[in-house]
């Protein structure tokens, strides 16, 4: 009795580790390491209320060969927007970036396919279409050029520019 | 007794059987080094000169000469320039002196003999090609040429002689376009020889510049430019040393591919916020719309040979795979099945095959389909390896490498071998190798 009671609890451990093991999708092939890259930007320190807020748009970063928008990066994406939603005179300029690996052509389509997302979170906020530039520079503007994911991570981007 | 000698014997017959029976299962392997065991073995000798000596100068000059015209034939996947060492004479007083079985016993096929004379301004020389085999003149031609353009003769006459052992044109006289950041650090426009000598600098951007292509006629380049600020097409007449811009849009113009008849060029062009494929009339500037996919990236098409389909890449399955379309966009199938990055296809100039950047488990390495087998070869595997772009004889293959650290091109040939570094300054990338050229000294 005891015994089957034992092997019944076992049984029950395995089973539950299994079954909340399984559901666990797979990754497409290349699993992408989710890191948050260090931001580039370092917020002011608030020391007093001003009187006019200032437009402060942060750059977004993406996953290895992706152009969704990664889920760690919606805060600040839809910070971005909001402030553009406040700053209703602004015009911005997209420019989308890879890191070096893969072929510099490739890299170029992807590039305009990372500022597009962007742009289409910002259309569907609100932010009408025509204050949105795009441009790709594929992997040919690097921030570093470190051959590890800590600097590819940071050159994975979409980076905001106010255009008049 | 006899019984086991009778064993014996069969074992070693059985050996002997399976031994003439195993290579056939490796045909595709056979193929693809056929060519390996039919060198047509040459000797090039040293110049003869007419005069007792030109000066020290011009003697090194003239040993370079008969060792560049060495090097190009050598090139030639059918053709051995035998080492010099092995030559019975350095030198052959044409036509006095010559003994054929000298030759033969080495196994040198072809004698090339050049008499070399100059009066410092003009350089001339007499070229004679012999079969030792049959001891008779295969090719015989006087070339004249100014003194700085020998180089350019000797290729001029590699490519004769190359027509005249294999019947068909060699390419010592093509040329190869690429990007490089030697002498200013932007990435420029660049068009050295096919050995990579001679580097000169086309476009003065002080920008971006990517993707060359050159036109079917070698007489135009097309590529992709940030010089105004935004991806442009734009296109270098080689003979007029002019820029014209090809297409401008709002969004980027990327990856231009020359039509075979020249007249049209296909690329991706982001078209409201999605890479879609379209081809441009030279001509008209008329522009047709070829892939609607709105959620997908469409990049880097190449034309077939025949004009009648275009390869390109699509991450339609959502990764970066190789396909292949009509060139108006229809009966679209997908090429590349392994590996979940393919891109950069170039369609080699018999149409039989295509090769591209592909990434393994140890990198980017170039790939090759040939149709008739179906998969992929990889004809890498140290460093990094991109932008495979075939020569106008399909022979060779220019690409570049990161395998010593900084990117630089490459040619090999079309199975692997033969690998020979053509750049050393700077970072250079996305090679481009011209149509056959026929240089004139006249």
């Amino acid at each position: 009795m005891k015994h089957s009671m034992w092997i019944l609890l076992v049984v029950t451990i395995f089973l539950s580790v299994f079954i909340t093991g399984c559901p666990k999708k797979t990754p497409p092939p290349p699993p992408p390491p989710i890191e948050t890259p260090p931001e580039p930007q370092i917020e002011e320190p608030v020391v007093e209320p001003e009187p006019e807020p200032v437009l402060e748009l942060r750059t977004v970063f993406f996953d290895y060969d992706k152009y969704n928008i990664r889920s760690d990066q919606q805060a600040r994406l839809t910070d971005n927007a909001e402030q553009l939603r406040q700053f209703s005179d602004v015009s911005v300029m997209l420019e989308g970036h890879c890191d070096d690996r893969g072929t510099n052509e490739y890299n170029m389509a992807l590039g305009a396919k990372r500022s597009n997302a962007i742009r289409n979170f910002l259309s569907e906020y609100g932010i009408a279409a025509t204050r949105v530039q795009t441009k790709s520079y594929g992997e040919e503007r690097p921030v570093c050029s470190q051959s590890e994911e800590s600097c590819w991570g940071r050159n994975r981007r979409v980076e905001f520019f106010v255009i008049e | 007794m006899t019984g086991d000698s009778f064993r014996h014997i069969v074992i070693a017959l059985g050996i002997v059987l399976l031994a003439t029976f195993l290579p056939a299962q490796g045909d595709a392997y056979l193929q693809l080094t056929d060519y390996g065991s039919s060198l047509i073995r040459v000797a090039v000798l040293d110049y003869n000169l007419r005069a007792e000596s030109y000066g020290a100068s011009w003697d090194s000059t003239i040993a370079t000469l008969a060792q560049i015209l060495r090097d190009d034939l050598d090139y030639s996947p059918f053709i051995e320039v035998v080492d010099t060492s092995l030559y019975p004479r350095r030198r052959v007083d044409f036509p006095k002196n010559i003994d054929p079985f000298e030759w033969t016993r080495q196994g040198i096929q072809v004698l090339v003999i050049g008499d070399f004379d100059t009066d410092g301004y003009e350089v001339s020389l007499k070229m004679v090609v012999w079969s030792t085999t049959g001891m008779s003149k295969m090719f015989k031609h006087d070339y004249k040429c100014d003194a700085v353009q020998a180089r350019r003769l000797t290729h001029r006459i590699s490519d004769d002689i190359h027509k005249i052992l294999t019947g068909e044109e060699g390419v010592a006289q093509t040329q190869i376009s690429f990007v490089s950041t030697r002498w200013s650090g932007k990435k420029e426009l660049f068009v050295c020889d096919y050995d990579g000598y001679a580097p000169r600098r086309i476009t003065n951007s002080n920008s971006i510049v990517l993707s060359p292509d050159w036109s079917p006629a070698g007489d135009k380049i097309a590529y992709m430019s940030f010089k105004n600020d935004n991806p442009d097409l734009y296109i270098y007449d080689v003979y007029k040393n002019r820029e014209t811009l090809l297409a401008h849009h709002v969004g980027q113009s990327i990856t231009p591919s020359w039509s075979p008849d020249g007249r049209y060029i296909c690329y991706s062009r982001d078209f409201s916020g999605n890479s879609e494929l379209f081809l441009v009339d030279t001509r008209t500037n008329e522009k047709t719309r070829l892939t609607y996919t709105p959620y997908s990236i469409e990049s880097s098409p190449c034309f077939s040979p025949t004009g009648r389909e275009i390869a390109f890449t699509s991450d339609r399955s959502g990764a970066p795979q190789i396909y292949i379309m009509d060139a108006m966009g229809a009966n679209c199938r997908r090429l590349t099945f392994e590996g979940n990055y393919n891109d950069g296809a170039d369609w080699s100039p018999r149409g039989d095959k295509i090769c591209y950047t592909s990434r393994n488990n140890y990198g980017f390495d170039i790939a090759v389909i040939d149709f008739a087998a179906g998969t992929p070869i990889y004809l890498t595997s140290v460093g990094n390896n991109e932008n495979p772009y075939w020569s106008p004889d399909g022979y060779h293959i220019v690409f570049s490498s990161s395998r010593t650290g900084r990117y630089q091109l490459y040619t090999m040939n079309w199975d692997g071998t033969d690998v020979r570094r053509i750049t050393g300054l700077g970072k250079n990338s996305s090679p481009a190798w011209s149509p056959r050229y026929k240089w004139s000294f006249d």
